[in-house]
């Protein structure tokens, strides 16, 4: 395991990648993880499987005509949503029968610089070499928790339907509380009551997204883009006399090479550089939580009101004492992305 | 005196006796004779001699003949090889031209005559110029000109292609 840099030719000789060169590859990397993943989410109605996200929400108790100690208790409803559905996609994976599949490097630990002579090595990167160089570093980004430009493909949770990304119309958790405004302006005991156990109302939706793919990040027309060389065995000669070339990898070859080694790193790293995703609400998940936080709210109060005759009492759920009737937070939960 | 034995008239049977043992004794006892020779009689053993020298004889004539011509090579050698007073061009007289040649390559080369350096060799010596394009070559790699070994490899370090060459700066 060992990050190299590989031999690209500028002008007329073979030079070692630049840091820059190597960031413009690497920004690849993130291009080609906004056309797939080798851990994806999807949207279902139901049957998921990332953790459950439950909607509380107060319903009205029982009403009564005999007084307010009669009344019923508010109660509790919870609704589940199961909507998030993983599923890894790293099968394929760069055999390299050969050893010379990946792109070259010169191994300055081979090579030998005295004042007599020179002998230098050219070495084909292994392919745990290739993913040190360019698919680590980027899965190490990736998960920082940001959703710009430069992290393409990951998922990411918004409360905006039409949001760029969204994957789906499906929300993914639908948070509702009882619809206080109903009676909001009868405290004055003016309320038509019974009024109904269960009067929801839609406090928010929260949708899957995902960071588009946009190969402006890194293209390959880019001036600045240098392509990596590979040994090609070519052919004709034989022996001491065959042909042997460093041929400059074309375009569709190192998007290839990158997504799979990128996917198969993704779904089935044993260095600790899988990805993956989870819904934590209880800070049990030590990840980077990415998008906005899914926020399950409910009034936690509630208060026995009755009709302007006086005659008939029902507890409902309430703001709190003060006269501010806004639900709380019950619950937070995180769309959250770590390595592992 | 001599030892011829003869008889005499007056000779009594016991002289004759005598003397023709003594007769016998000069002879010999033909059965001493050598192996090799014939034993029937001192006639015949003496031709056998006869017979082996003429072979003998002939052994040593082909030998005789073979040192001759021997001498006659070796004379022409002497020449070749410039001993006793070869000719011109004989091999000593070349060994010699050769030493006097090799004196003066050592002399262009910068060498003594035990083929070392000689110390501070003339600027136009052999030796001195490559001593000086050793120190020049040195500072043409440490300043300029530097090889170079471009390798490039696998990801599991396993090697594709290697290659070689020269850079036009240390750098």
């Amino acid at each position: 395991m060992a990050f190299r840099r590989p031999l690209v030719i500028k002008g007329d000789a073979l030079h070692e990648m630049s840091d820059s060169d190597i960031a413009l590859i690497r920004n690849r990397v993130i291009v080609n993880h906004g056309r797939d993943q080798g851990f994806r989410l999807s949207v279902v109605n139901t049957g998921g499987t990332l953790s459950s996200i439950v909607d509380t929400r107060k319903l009205g108790g029982a009403f009564t005509n005999t007084d307010s100690a009669a009344a019923g208790s508010v109660t509790t409803n919870s609704i589940t949503f199961q909507r998030l559905l993983d599923s890894v996609e790293g099968e394929g994976y760069i055999n390299d029968a050969t050893k010379i599949d990946y792109p070259v490097y010169y191994d300055s630990d081979l090579s030998i610089n005295d004042d007599s002579n020179t002998r230098m090595s050219i070495k084909a990167m292994t392919d745990s070499d290739f993913r040190d160089t360019f698919i680590r570093p980027v899965i190490n980004d990736l998960v920082d928790g940001t959703t710009g430009n430069n992290r393409q493909g990951v998922y990411f949770i918004t409360q905006d339907s039409t949001a760029t990304g969204v994957l789906s119309t499906v929300p993914v958790f639908i948070d509702t509380v009882f619809d206080v405004s109903t009676y909001a302006g009868g405290l004055g005991q003016n309320l038509n009551l019974p009024e109904d156990s269960d009067q929801p109302r839609i406090e928010g939706k929260y949708y899957l997204g995902k960071v588009p793919k946009d190969s402006g990040l890194a293209p390959f027309h880019d001036s600045n883009y240098f392509p990596m060389l590979r040994i090609d065995p070519d052919s004709g000669g034989s022996g001491t006399n065959s042909h042997i070339r460093l041929k400059e990898m074309d375009s569709n070859t190192l998007d290839h090479y990158l997504l799979t080694s990128l996917n198969y790193t993704e779904a089935f790293d044993s260095h600790g550089y899988k990805l993956r995703y989870a819904i934590d609400s209880a800070n049990v998940f030590s990840g980077n939580q990415v998008g906005t936080a899914i926020t399950d709210k409910a009034f936690e109060n509630a208060r026995i009101f009755t009709d302007s005759t006086g005659g008939y009492f029902q507890e409902l759920p309430y703001g709190d004492s003060f006269g501010s009737n806004n639900a709380a937070v019950f619950k937070t939960y995180k769309l959250k992305i770590r390595r592992e | 005196m001599a030892r011829k034995t003869f008889i005499d008239l007056s000779d009594t049977l016991n002289a004759f006796r005598v003397k023709t043992n003594v007769i016998s004794y000069n002879v010999g006892d033909l059965d001493s004779l050598h192996s090799s020779l014939p034993d029937s009689d001192l006639v015949q053993a003496i031709n056998h001699l006869r017979l082996t020298d003429s072979s003998l004889q002939a052994g040593v004539d082909s030998n005789q003949t073979q040192i001759f011509n021997n001498d006659s090579d070796i004379a022409a050698l002497n020449l070749f090889a410039g001993i006793g007073g070869g000719g011109g061009t004989s091999l000593q007289t070349q060994i010699n031209e050769a030493d006097s040649n090799i004196s003066t390559i050592q002399t262009t080369i910068g060498l003594d005559s035990n083929g070392n350096p000689t110390s501070g060799g003339g600027g136009g010596t052999l030796q001195a110029q490559i001593t000086a394009n050793d120190s020049d070559i040195l500072a043409l790699q440490t300043a300029i000109v530097r090889p170079v070994q471009l390798s490039i490899l696998k990801s599991d370090g396993s090697l594709v292609k290697r290659i070689f060459g020269f850079s036009d700066s240390g750098d």
